[in-house]
């Protein structure tokens, strides 16, 4: 600001004018540091007066000292107009007085007419609201960003942790259409690409029309509460399979409280679902075979008790008692048998089945648990035709396989009563074959491997008592002795069991 | 008047049992194995008084068995008495109008008062 010689005064208090007016915080300082002069804006941004602070040298300020203040006064000294970046500035620190702010400064040197610098002039421009704003912008930028990435990392190990089980992961941005789901959720789902768009509105459609409620319902709790939720529903796959899926969600949430990015997980529970309702479907099927017989027992025995009380001479004749007798050791063992089934079912599920193997002879032995079985044939007024190979030596536990030679009569009786049932053995080079044929109704193809498994029977419950468990126990006996159990059957066509055990 | 029952019941055990018990108390006693052989039984003869069935049965069961007897309005009328080992029979009996249920096993004097009330 060089001044010219005659007009210096004039310009001089149109300056000081300007200086005092500004909205620009505005200091002067002498070449040595003081403070000259403070105007009233610069006042006002402090909040302080310019009396309170008449002490002040720039130079022995800390705050300034050996920063890009420090250097940018230095330069002016020099004769440089410079420009300060945004810096902070609290007077406290230095003064004990006033308070804190963001600063972006020009700094003049004032010189005369040689040149020589005698002032440094400093225009200050208050930038605190932008950089507040500014600050708070890339600190929630940077708290989502932590947030979001937390997710995708317990995302991604989650991935890596379930790749070989069944939770597949999920991805969406509230308000946008498109969800992400990784390849498992699409296995669980059964979407073919194409044909299924990773869309909301796909989504929606995958869920069972019944569960649709449910689950918009969780969802939109969990978001207003912001918590995370799990909730088990069913889908209906592009193959048109109904599924029960676990969908477990989480939101990250702006300052607004509005969800910016959610994600979750999905498992396919349909096997978990279907044990509890096999195990229900078990318990009730149970509770039904073991109080029939006692019903008859329970009746019998009142019934007897009723007519001894009356007197009658009838039921006590040795004849009718005999009878009686018979009936309840019947359904006695039909109770134990019922127990003993459900016993090896859980030693099985165990692995606490024992097995006591001991020298036997096949044929002989086939041939007396036929003999022991033949009552149960004949009160149901059928006959066992067999046929025997000559004699080989195995080594097996004759206990446990009697039990699988008297489940498959038992079940050939069950469904093919009334009928001949024909035993065959077989001897191979290197295996045995039992084959236990009945003329009941056959089992059809599809329900050929289903037998075996625990549980289950051919028919329904109604058709055939029994806990299901027979073919499963005979299954799990046979693995153990090295063989193979399996039916050869033509529906309507009867059904031939086949045992075959290597020797 | 000697009271005609109805038993339909699958278990051939618990059917001669409760037969024979029903005579001695005098009943005229008419069986069925399962629910088909039941609506044969109400087609071919006279009516009985009271119909005392399994629920669990081959064929055509207790709760088939029900429905049928509801659409007749001859038979609707009938008092029937259901009994079953079922685990849940008791809920799932609800909403047939049955006059009684009796969870198996279940004694003789039960069976006895219970055809006596609604026979």
């Amino acid at each position: 600001m060089p001044f010219k010689k005659e007009s210096q005064l004039e310009y001089q208090n149109l300056f000081k004018a300007f200086f005092e007016q500004s909205a620009f915080p505005m200091q002067i300082f002498g070449i040595n540091g003081d403070l000259l002069e403070g105007n009233r804006a610069w006042e006002i941004m402090f909040q302080f007066s310019k009396h309170e602070v008449i002490e002040y040298n720039v130079f022995r300020d800390d705050q300034i000292l050996n920063g890009p203040i420090h250097q940018g006064l230095l330069k002016a000294l020099k004769g440089e107009t410079v420009e300060l970046e945004a810096f902070y500035y609290d007077p406290q620190k230095s003064v004990n007085i006033g308070r804190g702010r963001w600063l972006e400064s020009w700094i003049y040197p004032v010189m005369d007419q040689n040149g020589n610098v005698q002032q440094l002039a400093v225009i200050h421009q208050d930038v605190t609201e932008k950089m507040a704003t500014q600050v708070a912008l890339v600190k929630s930028a940077t708290e989502r960003k932590a947030a979001e990435e937390k997710l995708r990392l317990i995302s991604e190990r989650l991935s890596l942790a379930v790749k070989a089980g069944k939770i597949g992961v999920w991805e969406w941005i509230p308000g946008t259409e498109e969800i992400q789901w990784d390849e498992t959720a699409e296995k669980i789902y059964g979407a073919i690409p194409k044909l299924l768009p990773k869309t909301v509105k796909s989504f929606n459609e995958l869920v069972h029309p019944d569960d649709r409620d449910l689950v918009y319902l969780t969802i939109t709790d969990a978001l207003r509460h912001q918590k995370s939720y799990r909730v088990d529903h069913r889908v209906i796959r592009t193959d048109g399979a109904i599924r029960w899926v676990q969908m477990t969600g989480v939101a990250v949430y702006n300052n607004k409280n509005s969800p910016t990015l959610m994600m979750g997980t999905v498992m396919d529970i349909t096997d978990r679902i279907e044990a509890v309702k096999t195990r229900d479907e078990f318990v009730s099927i149970a509770s039904h075979e073991l109080k029939t017989p006692l019903q008859t027992l329970i009746l019998q025995n009142q019934m007897r008790k009723r007519n001894m009380i009356k007197g009658a001479t009838d039921p006590l004749c040795a004849k009718k008692i005999e009878q009686m007798v018979d009936t309840d050791l019947r359904h006695l063992s039909r109770i134990n048998r019922l127990i003993d089934d459900m016993l090896d079912i859980s030693k099985i599920r165990a692995g606490k089945l024992n097995f006591i193997k001991e020298e036997v002879e096949f044929s002989t032995f086939i041939k007396d648990v036929l003999d022991r079985f033949k009552p149960q044939v004949e009160s149901v007024g059928s006959y066992i035709r067999y046929q025997l190979c000559r004699p080989v030596k195995m080594e097996i536990d004759a206990y446990r396989m009697e039990q699988v030679i008297v489940n498959l009569l038992t079940n050939a009786l069950k469904y093919g009563a009334g009928k001949p049932i024909n035993v065959e053995l077989i001897k191979t080079s290197n295996e045995v074959k039992v084959l236990v044929h009945d003329e009941g109704p056959g089992v059809k193809e599809e329900d050929r491997m289903r037998i075996f498994e625990r549980y289950e029977r051919a028919v329904s419950s109604r058709e055939v008592s029994g806990l299901g468990l027979g073919l499963y126990i005979a299954k799990q006996i046979v693995k153990e002795n090295k063989g193979q159990i399996y039916v050869d059957s033509r529906e309507g066509g009867g059904s031939t069991f086949v045992l075959a055990l290597p020797y | 008047m000697t009271k005609k029952i109805l038993i339909v019941e699958d278990d051939i055990s618990i059917r001669e049992l409760l037969e024979e018990l029903l005579i001695s108390e005098a009943y005229e006693v008419v069986t069925a194995a399962h629910g088909e052989e039941a609506l044969e039984v109400l087609r071919a003869q006279e009516l009985p008084h009271l119909i005392l069935m399994d629920l669990m049965m081959p064929v055509l069961d207790g709760y088939g068995l029900r429905k049928e007897l509801m659409k007749h309005s001859n038979w609707s009328s009938i008092p029937v008495v259901a009994m079953s080992a079922e685990a849940n029979a008791a809920e799932k009996i609800r909403g047939y109008g049955v006059a009684a249920f009796l969870s198996k096993p279940v004694d003789i004097d039960t069976i006895l008062r219970t055809i006596e009330q609604f026979s």
